[in-house]
């Protein structure tokens, strides 16, 4: 992909641009709800859109499974 | 021991539910008018109940589904069932209304009000004192109690604090009986018990 990652682990905000850092997901989304560390272990959960604002479809990801990159 | 989901029930929630209750008291009195204001203070309970039931169940879920997820073999496998078991979910689109909640757990393969009436006596009773507290608050929320009192929707048919307490605690015994449910599922599916 063309995004330029960033360190991973670190906490994600509200209009972060994310990417799956896991195998075998290629997408790339907007963070639109900071869940907080509702994980089983404490990580942070965020819900977040993969493409356009009203069509664009939303689900919970773990912070951990997703790096932060440039917009 | 109990999910975050229904610790910030127990805690953040109930905070905000005294909140309304000092503001009663702080209202008394018999004078004109107080009958009026503890009027829309009882709506601004009904719709605090509504929503923050909502986000306890919206939670609870998040929280079970992280926990079936984490039972995944590896990393591709977990954010699959993260992703499919959380998108289009009724909770993000409706109320907290027992349709909405069974939707959702459905996922997780459950029956949850089957499972939630057996868990502890009186919460049948309790699930329809939530439908009637959805009722209320959507009438209140789209400015519609006249037209729903004309139908027939509500019931009661006008709210008092005693409504809002008693439906404030169904809902406490409806969202303990939830994350017991939900915790048993997880051990059903052969996972850890996560809380």
């Amino acid at each position: 992909m063309a995004h330029a990652q960033q360190a991973r682990h670190k906490s994600l905000k509200v209009g972060d641009h994310v990417v799956a850092n896991v195998p075998g997901f290629n997408w790339s989304g907007v963070v639109i709800e900071d869940r907080g560390n509702l994980g089983i272990d404490g990580g942070q959960i965020v819900m977040i859109r993969i493409g356009d604002e009203d069509d664009g479809e939303q689900f919970e990801v773990r912070a951990d499974d997703l790096d932060r990159v440039a917009a | 021991m109990a999910s975050e989901s229904l610790r910030e029930w127990q805690t953040d929630a109930w905070a905000a539910f005294d909140e309304i209750e000092y503001a009663h008291r702080a209202v008394g009195g018999t004078k004109p008018g107080r009958r009026f204001l503890t009027q829309q203070l009882n709506y601004a309970y009904t719709a605090l109940l509504a929503a923050r039931f909502q986000g306890f169940a919206r939670s609870l879920h998040t929280q079970a589904v992280n926990a079936v997820a984490l039972g995944a073999h590896n990393a591709t496998y977990r954010l699959l069932l993260q992703r499919n078991l959380t998108r289009h979910r009724a909770l993000e689109r409706h109320n907290a209304h027992p349709n909405s909640i069974a939707e959702d757990f459905a996922r997780l393969g459950l029956d949850i009000w089957t499972l939630v009436d057996q868990e502890r006596s009186g919460n049948e009773e309790r699930r329809r004192k939530l439908w009637a507290l959805i009722t209320w608050r959507n009438a209140i929320a789209h400015d519609d109690i006249n037209g729903k009192l004309e139908k027939g929707a509500l019931e009661p048919t006008t709210i008092s604090l005693g409504t809002c307490r008693g439906w404030r605690s169904a809902l406490n015994v409806l969202a303990t009986s939830l994350d017991k449910v939900a915790a048993d599922q997880c051990q059903t599916l052969g996972l850890p018990r996560p809380w």
